[in-house]
């Protein structure tokens, strides 16, 4: 091989090694480009990028993983879509995300832009939605404490019998639709959405991360649920039995049309745990066979604490409250303390019950040995 | 018939359980513990009841609830042809007053407790019945009872209210516990776990028991078997090793009359008109 073919060959290789990278480079960037055109991940990609906040003594990470952000559920929207306030870089503290704002992702079956706001203005007029009902900072539940971006959940239930079944119906999907990112996100999107993202455990543990908390719960007036765990309903939640009753069964039953996002007080005509709707709630589908009244009457949950705080109330805002709010209160003081009793007997014969298994297998495994002792020694002695 | 367990060939016994009483017996026993399974199941730590079914534990524990139910109905119609048995018939009326709790079983109750303790020379005599069989029959009904009575409010949930059913579902939970742990000590030990029983008495299979355990077990209650059969001269051979063989032509007879289910008080009188 001569000089001129060896610098010939050399060129060659050159060329086509940078093509090789510049076409991994550009991979890369549009890659990267469809996720951040914004640039935001300039600054947030460094895991370090945290804020103290001396008001709470907390610290807020601004870190965004571009990889993991890309594969959740707001993985195609734009970071100024929720946060349209920042507008430069470097930016003032951005404002808390208001989740009814409209965003730049289309509605496939309107072509409207997305917005979360119905969700958003159901949710504001249920009971955990009502600022004036929260007085306190940390008792209000915000979009963000029960949804947190999650991952695309994969395929579950009998859809994925096969292992490879979503990459099967990505092929399909691929046979017509052109676009490969837009259509694994739309498949991925309908796929996370045939089964609730909740699992029923979690709902009841979600739940009771407030609604057990008898501090949180005596600023609101309300009783805990710590005892829903000794119900029947908790039993069959905790095995997965379809039917099996956690809070949004009886709060939000979506068989009966409710939601999640609009759960009412029950003293709300509307609500399903109301006495009106009662009977209705208990005896959807699945549950109990055509209730009586006197069946669905009482509370399913509670510690009882409510008769205290009840008492409270009207000692302490006796000179405020008109004639009906002091009836009203009274009443419910009444009801409550049925309730508190009702727990007491139960309470009661646990006690007893409790007494009397330690006591009777007790004395029985007493005399079983004492019987074991003199057998023994009656046929060491008998020679049998 | 064949024999069962550790049971000779030379050893004499006698119809303890007739075959009704087997059939009772064993229907009981068995959906009683097959209720207990499948009803504890939803009391014990789910981490448990997962690491048993894996992801068959939700399908297990629907067909829990259901059979669960089924065991109930069985308990049930074992518990009615009992009740039946003992209303009806004379062998079950003669078991019922034989069962009763009396003055004495508490005396014997005292007496043997002395006896285990070192402070008693000698232990009672018992009847057909020991106190700790009455005791065990009496708390088993009074259980089946509350048991039954708080199983139907369960399963008929919407027709009651709540708190009579929160009360029914308590009381419902509590008994099984307490019977579950009563049976397992005190019946457990005196049929399974006692010395000269283990690992069973056979009993609960063919309904017999050998003369030798009645004598030591119920020995007031022996002797009125021997003396009523004239036993009472030849029991003092019972100890032998080889048997003669008029003892083996006798034992054959209480073989050939426990298979075919006779009542021994009828067989006793025969003998005796024979005589």
């Amino acid at each position: 091989m001569g000089q001129r073919d060896k610098r010939q060959t050399i060129s060659t290789g050159f060329w086509i090694s940078m093509f090789v990278i510049l076409l991994f480079l550009f991979l890369y960037s549009s890659s990267g480009k469809a996720a951040d055109q914004e640039n935001c991940q300039l600054c947030h990609r460094y895991s370090g990028l945290a804020a103290f906040v001396p008001e709470t003594g907390t610290k807020k990470i601004f870190y965004i993983n571009e990889m993991i952000y890309r594969k959740t559920v707001h993985g195609n929207v734009q970071c100024t879509h929720c946060h349209p306030d920042v507008k430069e870089i470097p930016h003032k503290p951005a404002k808390k995300v208001d989740c009814g704002l409209k965003c730049h992702v289309k509605e496939p079956s309107t072509d409207k832009d997305f917005s979360h706001k119905p969700i958003v203005d159901a949710f504001k007029a249920g009971a955990h939605g009502q600022s004036k009902l929260f007085r306190y900072e940390d008792g209000q539940p915000k979009c963000k404490y029960c949804h947190q971006n999650p991952i695309y959940q994969p395929m579950r239930g009998i859809l994925a019998k096969h292992k490879e079944a979503e990459e099967e119906s990505l092929i399909r999907c691929l046979g017509c639709h052109e676009k490969d990112e837009w259509t694994k996100r739309f498949l991925n999107h309908f796929v996370s959405r045939t089964a609730p993202r909740w699992g029923n455990k979690e709902i009841v543990d979600l739940c009771n991360t407030c609604h057990a908390n008898e501090e949180l719960m005596s600023k609101y007036m309300l009783d805990t649920t710590a005892n829903f765990k000794e119900t029947f309903h908790w039993r069959n939640v905790k095995y997965d039995m379809e039917n099996g009753a956690h809070c949004l069964s009886c709060h939000a039953p979506s068989s009966l049309g409710y939601t999640a996002h609009n759960i009412l007080k029950s003293s709300d005509p509307n609500s399903p745990t109301n006495m009106g709707l009662r009977t209705k709630t208990c005896g959807q589908q699945g549950c109990h066979t055509a209730p009586t009244r006197s069946f669905v009457k009482g509370t399913l949950h509670g510690a009882g604490i409510k008769v205290s705080l009840l008492n409270i109330k009207l000692e302490e805002e006796k000179h405020v409250l008109t004639e009906k709010d002091t009836a009203d209160l009274k009443a419910e003081l009444k009801f409550q303390k049925t309730e508190q009793l009702k727990r007491r007997i139960i309470w009661a014969i646990k006690l007893f019950y409790k007494i009397m298994i330690i006591l009777v297998p007790g004395t029985m495994f007493l005399h079983q040995m004492l019987d074991l002792r003199i057998t023994l020694k009656e046929r060491k002695e008998g020679g049998h | 018939m064949k024999k069962w367990g550790r049971r000779a060939e030379d050893q004499e016994w006698f119809v303890r359980l007739n075959r009704t009483e087997v059939w009772q017996h064993n229907i009981i026993w068995i959906t009683f513990t097959l209720l207990v399974l499948t009803g504890m199941m939803s009391l014990i730590p789910t981490t448990w009841v997962v690491a048993m079914f894996g992801r068959y534990t939700a399908p297990v524990y629907r067909w829990r609830r259901y059979l669960h139910f089924i065991f109930a109905i069985g308990l049930f119609i074992g518990c009615v042809w009992h009740i039946a048995y003992l209303a009806f018939t004379d062998d079950g009326r003669q078991v019922f007053k034989d069962i009763l709790l009396k003055p004495i079983d508490f005396i014997q109750m005292k007496e043997n407790v002395l006896y285990m303790l070192g402070m008693r020379p000698e232990k009672p005599k018992f009847d057909r019945y020991d106190y700790k069989e009455k005791l065990e029959y009496l708390f088993g009904c009074i259980g089946t009872v509350v048991i039954f009575i708080t199983g139907t409010i369960m399963t008929l949930a919407p027709l009651f209210p709540k708190f009579v059913v929160e009360v029914a579902a308590t009381f419902h939970l509590m008994e099984a516990t307490l019977a579950s742990f009563a049976i397992s000590i005190w019946h457990f030990y005196a049929v399974h776990l006692k010395p000269g029983k283990f690992p069973q008495d056979t009993s609960w299979i063919d309904g017999k028991m050998t003369m030798h355990h009645l004598k030591e077990e119920h020995p007031v209650y022996y002797e009125k078997i021997a003396k009523e059969r004239g036993m009472i001269n030849r029991d003092k051979r019972m100890d032998s090793p080889s048997p003669t063989s008029d003892d083996k032509n006798i034992n054959k007879t209480y073989v050939s009359s426990a298979a075919e289910g006779i009542d021994i008080k009828e067989r006793q009188s025969g003998q005796e008109e024979d005589l």
